[in-house]
């Protein structure tokens, strides 16, 4: 019959039609075995404890809680196992409570997703964590969109005492068209918190990676800018940028600007009007990577980016005073000491009343203290010159690090870590898995 | 028997193997049900999305719960969580509910035996909750909104959290049952975490991979699309209940782009609103809007459907009302006081003084708010802390010739326990309050509520059960709530947004709503019937044009003879005084006599006259044929104009 097979009513209907009215489902699968992660590693843990928990302890102990909302409240990238805040909430002592925002991207019911669920379950069963806290499926990069979800829930949820970027990848990785970055991100954050922070200080940590030969050209101009502009303002700036860098600090900065005018002419969109290969790129590259000691760019992110810090944060009224903390670099996976964990304390500067007109009751005036610039930036390029090596304090320190074991066992027993492997993985038998 | 005896075993067995998961571990188990009509209902068997946020969160009531946590995700609705603080379940339980859903084991001895019933009623939970859910499938209302989700819960004292990631299957009239009769239902992954956090209790529900069309209801989808086709085509539909934009919305999410938000939200609240503050914020702003756009707007065009979810979900949930209970009002709260009769032949609504000091609650013994016996019941959605948006407002609305609303109380404690349940059902107990007041805000408020072991799954029935008497204008004047603290839930439909109407306990209850309803009438008759001869005395005097006679004819013709039509008045503009005076019911019109073409001065005074008594008698038809409630102002302005066009040019 002609019907059959061409229906009058055959005109056009796509087998795509129906995808619209079909439920979405995964099928189920046993979750693989779970492999040990670079952020499992001690050395972590000794961030967290020493670095992190410790400024925050001393923090709270500088900021004053109101009686009726003794609430810390913690922005994070968590993993999926929340180690951090695991961390955090087992040193908050008192009536003290955790208020977390978090960040956190996976697939829907993707095994990450489902794990980073039961995590959340058991962070919220603790008296010690407000209900309120929330882990948020969304990328903190999307938070520099005003227009997202994401920047909502990031200023819905502010003030924070602290913001804790802790990236495994690189927070100036290059720029790609159209998709927002960290330091995005991190305007949104910097603005929320001039906005809601009123007068108490906050505590900034990053973790990042920086490879010199993988960086944003426009992070790099800018470093250098931070830095050059207190070179020329500032003799003390200039004497102990020397120190830092043993007397080549302009030499470093020539290499940088020759790196990024090659960054420049590598980017993807100048290639072809260059007539590069990838071959060409990658040793380009490469050439002017290689020209840079590794310690030196290392410093020189951590003054260029504290540096820049300072001045944008310091460029609002009211001000806000940026201070270095000790910090720390390691290694993640090679021999190659390329991660940072960076801490800042930024203190808004509220200034004194004036009564213009002097009609009230002459009283001592309290002086002004307006941020300097080239003082603070001094203070971050000596903080810089005692950036620790993580990984020989360690090798050195046996009983801390035995220490760092012992409670990166017990919290990864915790989150449902085979644990009985995990001294293998420390001295490196077991593969670990490098973070995507 | 036999059946019956593997099924206890398969489920002990599956409890044993997950308190017995190693670090790392996980076990797979089919969801199977026994019969095929089970199989359809855990397929989904409601009509709305909010259905399912509501069944979960009297999941967490019955699981003696003090507080639910629900974040939607809003306006992306990728995901939804759920959590509770309740008692959570124990492998045990879990493996009862993956081996028999729709065979809940509350009301059960079973359930006496898991502890998730009461030691001493089978009835209630564990601290003495009288339980909403009953049959098990509460869980599986969240196929209405996905199949894939996972179930995170904890009892105290376990040293371990159980993970179920349930992952559902569409219903098949094609499905076939296997060997042992079973019907697969979809598939359950179980793992477990260790804990040293005895304390913690609590069941988490995450749903992921959201239907599409849940999602598009959820974030108003059609509603926004329709109102971008009108402004992009200008094709202004005129028809009456067209849609228009929400006054109070989420937002709008890109289609394409989830990430970014096509319009920004706008809420009645601000940031740093503390939850409660929020959903007061949301109670007043509906109530705002009387007046304001139309003469009483409905929640559903001046809210998005993510809104009016809460609002519906705050309806339906045991939780406190906005202000107080009803039954907390006393005889100084400015409201006149009325007790009903249980009398059938002869019953009389009679007036009410409480001693100094009680409350209908403490003076009648009502049972219906006496406090939680968990501690209390907080659902917070979003950071909104719902509550029941009911007040019995003591600012009386509307032209009326009262001077306070009224608040009818009653009693009922039925013969039904006297007779064999199997023929009655079992006992029957309700109190109720008819509240009246010219206008009711919001307007979905006006009809039955009824509220079963405090908790609907209905709204406002504006029917009022079917009533049949003509008594529409007191009609839409009356709030009703009937709290049934013994019986009904026999007759509660398994969805629980219906009944089953041929049962005894809603035949009774339909019946007693009635008559209390017609002694409120009677009562409120009486009362009109003295006011109205006075007002009628004083209208006697003045001259009544052929016009002004017509309205009150079509309006006794429709209302009755004990009600009179609202007075009616022309502004040239509306100001801040007449939008006071709209938002307390007076029927205000905007209308701009045009009298340029007369050149006489007398003539245009005629003129003037001639059309006012017109747009005057006009509105008081429309009025009385209901036509002024909900339709925007500027829309009744531009209908009355052009039906005053017609005279016109019928004049010329």
């Amino acid at each position: 019959m002609v019907m059959e097979n061409n229906s009058p009513f055959d005109n056009g209907m796509l087998d795509s039609d129906i995808d619209d009215f079909l439920p979405t489902r995964p099928q189920l699968a046993e979750p693989a075995k779970r492999r040990f992660r670079p952020w499992h590693k001690p050395r972590k843990q000794y961030v967290r404890r020493n670095q992190w928990c410790h400024e925050i302890q001393k923090l709270i102990e500088m900021t004053t809680f109101p009686p009726d909302n003794r609430v810390l409240r913690y922005l994070s990238l968590p993993s999926e196992d929340m180690l951090d805040i695991h961390t955090l909430a087992s040193t908050l002592t008192g009536d003290l409570r955790l208020k977390y925002l978090g960040f956190f991207y996976a697939k829907d019911g993707s095994p990450d997703d489902q794990r980073m669920n039961l995590s959340e379950k058991a962070i919220k069963g603790l008296d010690k964590v407000d209900a309120s806290s929330h882990v948020a499926r969304d990328m903190l990069e999307d938070t520099g969109n005003l227009r997202s979800p994401a920047y909502k829930t990031l200023k819905t949820h502010a003030p924070y005492h602290v913001v804790n970027i802790d990236l495994c990848d690189h927070f100036a990785a290059p720029r790609r068209a159209n998709v927002y970055a960290c330091i995005d991100a991190l305007h949104s954050i910097a603005e929320i918190q001039h906005e809601k922070a009123g007068g108490n200080s906050w505590l900034f940590f990053l973790t990042t990676r920086i490879q010199p030969d993988y960086f944003d050209v426009l992070h790099l101009k800018a470093f250098i800018c931070a830095i050059q502009s207190n070179v020329d303002a500032s003799n003390e700036f200039k004497t102990k940028l020397g120190e830092v860098f043993m007397q080549e600090s302009q030499a470093l900065l020539t290499k940088l600007a020759y790196l990024a005018e090659v960054l420049e002419k590598t980017a993807p969109g100048k290639i072809k009007e260059e007539g590069l290969t990838s071959l060409d790129v990658g040793a380009l590259r490469q050439e002017a990577a290689n020209m840079i000691d590794a310690d030196m760019f290392r410093k020189f992110f951590c003054v260029g980016f504290g540096k820049w810090l300072l001045s944008f944060l310091a460029a609002s009224t009211p001000q806000t005073k940026v201070e270095m903390l000790p910090s720390y670099f390691y290694s993640v996976g090679s021999d190659n000491q390329d991660m940072l964990s960076l801490a800042f304390r930024c203190s808004p500067q509220t200034q004194p009343l004036r009564d213009p007109y002097q009609l009230t009751r002459t009283r001592q005036q309290q002086p002004s203290r307006p941020v300097s610039e080239p003082k603070q930036g001094i203070q971050i390029v000596k903080e810089v010159s005692r950036l620790k090596d993580l990984d020989a304090f360690l090798a050195d320190n046996p009983e801390e690090m035995e220490s760092m074991i012992q409670e990166s066992i017990q919290f990864l027993t915790m989150a449902d870590y085979d644990t009985s492997t995990y001294r293998e993985f420390v001295s490196g038998r077991e593969t670990e898995v490098i973070a995507a | 028997m036999a059946t019956s005896t593997s099924k206890i075993a398969a489920e002990d067995v599956l409890a044993r193997e997950i308190r017995a998961l190693p670090p790392e571990g996980s076990k797979r188990e089919k969801l199977t049900v026994d019969d095929r009509v089970l199989a359809r209902v855990t397929d989904g068997i409601y009509r709305q999305p909010s259905s399912a946020l509501r069944e979960l969160i009297s999941n967490a009531y019955d699981a003696d719960a003090t507080r639910v946590v629900v974040r939607t995700d809003a306006p992306r609705f990728e995901r939804i969580v759920i959590q509770d603080n309740g008692r959570g379940m124990s492998p045990e339980v879990l493996a009862y509910l993956i081996k028999h859903i729709g065979g809940s084991s509350k009301r059960t001895q079973r359930g006496k035996h898991l502890g998730t019933v009461s030691d001493g009623s089978i009835l209630q939970s564990k601290s003495g909750r009288k339980l909403i859910g009953k049959i098990g499938i509460g869980m599986f209302a969240v196929s209405q909104l996905t199949q894939h989700f996972q179930i995170i819960t904890k009892q105290k004292d376990d040293d371990f959290y159980t993970s179920a990631i349930v992952v559902l299957e569409t219903h098949s009239e094609e499905l076939l049952a296997d060997e042992d009769g079973e019907f697969k239902t979809g598939e359950v992954l179980i793992t477990r975490i260790p804990t040293n956090d005895l304390n913690a209790q609590g069941t988490d529900i995450i749903l992921m991979n959201l239907r599409k069309a849940a999602k598009d209801d959820l974030s108003s989808l059609d509603r926004w699309l329709a109102l971008e086709e009108e402004n992009n085509h200008d094709v202004a539909d005129g028809y009456l209940g067209n849609v228009v934009a929400p006054v109070f919305h989420i937002g709008r999410i890109a289609q394409d782009q989830r990430s970014e938000l096509l319009s920004q939200p706008n809420l009645p609240w601000e940031d740093q609103d503390l939850p409660r503050q929020r959903f007061k914020k949301l109670y007043d702003a509906i109530a705002n809007e009387v007046g304001k756009t139309s003469a009483n707007p409905t929640t559903a065009t001046v809210l998005d459907n993510y809104l009016k979810m809460l609002w519906d979900i705050s309806l339906a949930v045991p939780v406190d009302y906005i202000d107080k209970h009803p039954f907390d009002i006393k005889s100084t709260d400015g409201i006149d006081l009325y007790q009903l009769s249980n009398n059938k032949q002869r019953g009389q609504a009679s007036p009410l003084t409480l001693p100094e000091g009680e409350t209908i609650a403490s003076a009648f013994g009502m049972e219906s708010c006496t406090p939680d016996p968990a501690g209390g019941f907080q659902v917070i959605i979003d950071d909104i802390e719902l509550k029941h948006p009911i007040r019995i407002d003591p600012v009386l609305r509307g032209d009326t010739k009262h001077n306070k609303p009224l608040l009818f109380v009653g009693k009922c404690i039925t013969p039904f326990s006297k007779v064999e349940a199997n023929r009655g059902g079992g006992g029957l107990e309700f109190e109720a309050y008819i509240y009246w007041n010219p206008i009711i805000t919001p307007k979905e408020n006006n009809g039955v509520l009824i509220r079963v072991n405090s908790a609907s799954g209905t709204l406002f029935d504006e029917t009022f059960l079917d009533y049949r008497v003509s008594e529409l204008t007191r009609l839409k004047q009356m709030m009703v709530e009937v709290y049934v603290t013994k019986g009904l839930d026999p007759a509660l439909n398994i969805d629980r947004e219906s009944f089953n109407s041929s049962h005894p306990h809603y035949q009774f209850i339909k019946d007693w709503i009635h008559r209390a309803i017609r002694q409120a009438t009677n009562r409120l008759k009486a009362m009109n019937k003295e006011v109205l001869e006075a007002h009628k005395e004083v209208r006697n005097h003045i001259h009544r044009t052929s016009l002004a006679t017509h309205v009150d004819s079509v309006w006794e013709k429709l209302h009755g003879g004990d009600s009179s039509p609202p007075d009616v008045e022309l502004v040239q503009q509306v100001d801040l005084a007449t939008e006071a005076q709209r938002r307390q019911g007076k029927l205000i019109i905007e209308h701009v006599v045009s009298t340029l073409n007369i050149p006489s001065p007398a003539a245009r005074a005629r003129a003037t006259e001639t059309e006012t008594a017109r747009i005057k008698a006009l509105v008081g038809v429309l009025a009385a044929y209901g036509l002024t409630e909900s339709m925007p102002y500027h829309r009744l302005e531009a209908l009355i104009r052009d039906i005053n066009a017609i005279y016109q040019q019928g004049d010329a």
